[in-house]
């Protein structure tokens, strides 16, 4: 018996060692590789889930570590936690996409150089049948044609109600129609989660109701043949528009951040290079770019997208739109877009 | 297709996932983060407990009643309380760069499973104490003496501490959720915090489940092992 | 020898002894009877300073034990009722007494061998103490104490939870113990038993001594009413 309980004792201290020992190890492999490999720097960038959960940041992780020796720790928080991090010199930059948030950070004063990057749509999602027949519609007729269909008894509406971007997004999308959100959440038609976007979609399915969604989610558990009973109806219109921009923790307020390197990451993804990399990404899994390049949008001014990209995703001051308001603009040659409200609303 | 036909296919698929380089380093990487937390914990709750489990003194009770409250705390709630303390600007660890670092889960995992580890230590003290104490003095040892044979028949059960210990460290979430955030970069081991029970819950929500069921099969049997591990040292405690 | 002078002994306000003062002579094997609850266990512990009295006073071969306890208790030595063992070896169990004195490990071997032939246990040397029966655990808790050769060895129930084959091995070892330098005390509440073993016979009612003397005087001829009851088997609880 004391043999067994020494034998267990050398197995479990060999599994525990193992760990110390490896990890002194891994922490040692940097000094060894030094010879030929510079130490590699290190950029802490907080993101929201959305972005997260395509898999988007793992392939800039390893393109950036493989390319040009730079670690990229994503951190999915949310829009909310991605702020909270910043603030609190957790993170070296933040990729979200709120544009009232972010407008709330900048002014703070914890970040600089909000530079937009990307867009996409979001979807309205609904059983193949279409009770409320609203394919093709643009998004506000759209729910005007569910509301009815649902007091008529002929349609669900699935909504999230978990205060996300994609929530937030819906009640504006209502209030466009002209439905106050607090009133519908009373109606038998009008069902709420409380859960994330998979679950939500997941129940939709089920209930073969019409619902919100980001398009990745939707693409992923499409293609996985979870939500077999759903289909994207509505797909594009100036108010589903989803605009991702990065913006840099500002140095000056919050010290020993890597100012210079988060730099580099913001001019890569707005580089020819990185607006390439952002348009391939995911074609191979779903069979459809999941984020587009908004840098050449903008440039050639390609209508009417980069109207609903200026309007969803640019800080309104004065007389302009702006990507970035020029006092937050910090020790960059960079160039920031800004827009008339004449040349965008007229 | 039906979610049991999904969950078949699913499992199949995992069985062939297992042996992944990406699935072996993040099970290696809860193993030792988890591990560590385990040795690190009992580093400090050993010695603490002994010296609770021996002596009689003023307090002891609500010393008792503190540390299996402590036991009883979510770990989302650690997982709160250590982003606010490692926070670099305000929090009182923020000089040591915990946050998003496999450094700041193995402390929060630590700190998670003492209270849990000493109530167990304590309990097995007294309760040796309780039983030989008077024996040892009969057969003539002096106090040293007589505290080194109650401290080896509480070997056991110090282990059984370590081990239940580090079957909740390498199955909580929370933690290596907040703390960690499920950094994962090919090729840069030093800086990666996902460990299994991160990867199950992203994978999952990726809709990734094949993956997310062959680190489940992975974690599962860590914990098998580990209970089976429990019960045979249980076993061989009891008379 | 073993003089104790009216020892009072209190726990919670309540007297588990009241007043004992007893003499026990070396060479002699002492009995201490009475009923369960009578306080034997705790007379017991007392003269094994294993605890403290609340009153009186102890007086161990014309010293006071407690003033050098360590040095004291290792020439007492007590046998618990319930035979508790180490969770190690026969051998390491009853090794130990020796080992805390700073016994050569050959000289270990050798007293813990001869010991445990004479039990009747040798064979069981390498066992773990766990797995032994019940009067197996109980012959190995006494070689434990025999092994260190105390001047006074006190068994508390030695053969309580035994049956008769069992009992009458350890009554037979404790016989053979018996030595003229040596007091071997052993409270019990078998009549049988102290008739069989004991020199002297002292019985304790409700924490008080009642009758002191020797075992044919007590048994032919006891002054006590309640002595009388008990050994006719007339006491019930």
């Amino acid at each position: 018996m004391k043999k067994i309980i020494y034998c267990l004792l050398v197995i479990l201290s060999v599994i525990l060692a193992a760990g110390c020992v490896n990890q002194g190890g891994t922490t040692n492999q940097p000094t060894n590789t030094g010879m030929t490999e510079e130490k590699p720097k290190v950029l802490t960038i907080s993101t929201t889930t959305s972005v997260y959960n395509t898999g988007l940041t793992e392939a800039l992780a390893q393109k950036f570590k493989k390319d040009y020796n730079i670690i990229l720790k994503f951190i999915p928080n949310g829009t909310g936690g991605a702020i909270k991090d910043a603030e609190s010199g957790a993170s070296d930059a933040i990729i979200v996409h709120a544009v009232s948030e972010e407008a709330k950070f900048l002014n703070e004063g914890y970040g600089v150089n909000r530079k937009v990057f990307a867009y996409n749509f979001f979807i309205i999602v609904g059983p193949k049948d279409d009770p409320a027949h609203i394919k093709g519609l643009n998004p506000i007729e759209a729910l005007k044609r569910i509301y009815k269909a649902g007091e008529e008894g002929k349609a669900i509406w699935v909504s999230r109600d978990d205060k996300s971007g994609t929530n937030v997004k819906e009640i504006t999308l209502w209030k466009l129609a002209g439905y106050n959100y607090d009133e519908l959440k009373t109606k038998k038609w009008f069902r709420t989660t409380g859960e994330g976007m998979g679950d939500t979609l997941k129940y939709t399915n089920e209930v073969k109701g019409y619902t919100l969604s980001d398009i990745a989610t939707f693409l992923v558990y499409k293609k996985e043949g979870i939500i077999p009973n759903l289909e994207k109806l509505v797909d594009k219109g100036e108010s589903l528009t989803n605009v991702y921009a990065i913006i840099i923790v500002n140095p000056n307020k919050i010290k020993g951040k890597d100012f210079k390197t988060a730099m580099f990451l913001e001019k890569w993804l707005v580089s020819e290079k990185g607006q390439k990399f952002l348009e391939e990404f995911g074609k191979d899994k779903y069979g459809t770019t999941l984020f587009y390049p908004a840098v050449n949008v903008l440039e050639e001014k390609k209508e009417p997208i980069y109207k609903w990209i200026v309007k969803n995703g640019f800080i309104k001051e004065g007389d302009y739109y702006y990507e970035c308001p020029e006092k937050f603009i910090y020790n960059t040659t960079l160039k920031f877009f800004k827009f008339p409200v004449s040349e965008i609303e007229g | 297709m039906l979610i049991v036909e999904y969950i078949i296919k699913g499992f199949l698929e995992a069985l062939d996932l297992i042996h992944h380089p990406y699935i072996l380093d993040i099970a290696c990487r809860s193993l030792k983060v988890s591990g560590s937390a385990t040795i690190l914990s009992l580093f400090f709750s050993v010695p603490i407990s002994i010296l609770i489990g021996l002596y009689e003194f003023k307090g002891k009770m609500i010393i008792k009643n503190l540390i299996n409250t402590f036991a009883g705390i979510p770990t989302v709630i650690w997982g709160l309380i250590l982003y606010l303390m490692y926070v670099p600007n305000g929090g009182i660890l923020g000089k040591f760069d915990l946050l998003y670092n496999v450094k700041g889960i193995i402390l929060g995992q630590a700190l998670l499973i003492t209270p849990l580890i000493s109530s167990i230590i304590i309990d097995a003290i007294e309760k040796t104490e309780k039983i030989f104490r008077k024996l040892c003095y009969t057969l003539g040892a002096n106090e040293f003496q007589t505290i080194k044979t109650i401290l080896k028949e509480s070997l056991p059960w110090i282990l059984l501490s370590g081990i239940i210990g580090f079957n909740r460290a390498i199955s909580e979430l929370g933690i290596a959720l907040t703390i960690g955030g499920n950094v994962y970069v090919p090729g840069a081991s030093d800086f990666n915090t996902r460990v299994l029970t991160t990867a199950i819950q992203m994978h999952t929500v990726r809709a990734e489940f094949s993956t997310a069921i062959a680190l489940g099969i992975i974690l599962l049997t860590i914990i098998l092992i580990v209970n089976f591990i429990t019960n045979y040292i249980k076993k061989s405690i009891e008379t | 020898m073993i003089i104790l002078k009216n020892i009072c002994k209190k726990i919670n306000n309540k007297k588990i002894l009241d007043n004992i003062s007893l003499t026990i002579n070396k060479g002699k094997i002492f009995c201490i009877m009475g009923h369960s609850g009578a306080g034997k266990t705790t007379l017991l512990n007392i003269i094994s300073l294993l605890d403290n009295p609340t009153a009186g006073e102890y007086i161990f071969n014309n010293q006071n034990p407690y003033s050098d306890i360590v040095k004291f208790r290792r020439k007492i030595t007590m046998v618990f009722q319930e035979p508790i063992l180490f969770n190690t070896s026969v051998f390491e169990n009853v090794a130990y007494g020796l080992k805390v004195r700073n016994y050569d490990k050959e000289e270990i071997r050798e007293r813990v061998e001869y010991i445990l032939e004479k039990v009747g246990m040798l064979e069981y040397i390498n066992k773990k103490a766990k797995y032994l029966s019940g009067g197996e655990k109980q012959r190995v808790s006494i070689a434990r104490a025999l092994v260190i050769e105390p001047e006074v060895l006190v068994l508390d129930e030695p053969t309580a939870n035994l049956d008769y084959s069992n009992t009458l091995i350890i009554e037979k070892i404790i016989k053979d113990f018996k030595d003229k330098d040596r007091s071997i005390i052993i409270a019990t509440h078998n009549l049988f038993q102290v008739r069989r073993l004991a020199d002297e016979v002292a019985h304790l009612y409700y924490g008080r001594l009642i009758e002191v003397g020797k075992t044919d005087d007590i048994f032919n001829n006891p002054k006590h009413n309640l002595t009388k009851k008990f050994i006719n088997g007339e006491m019930f609880f």
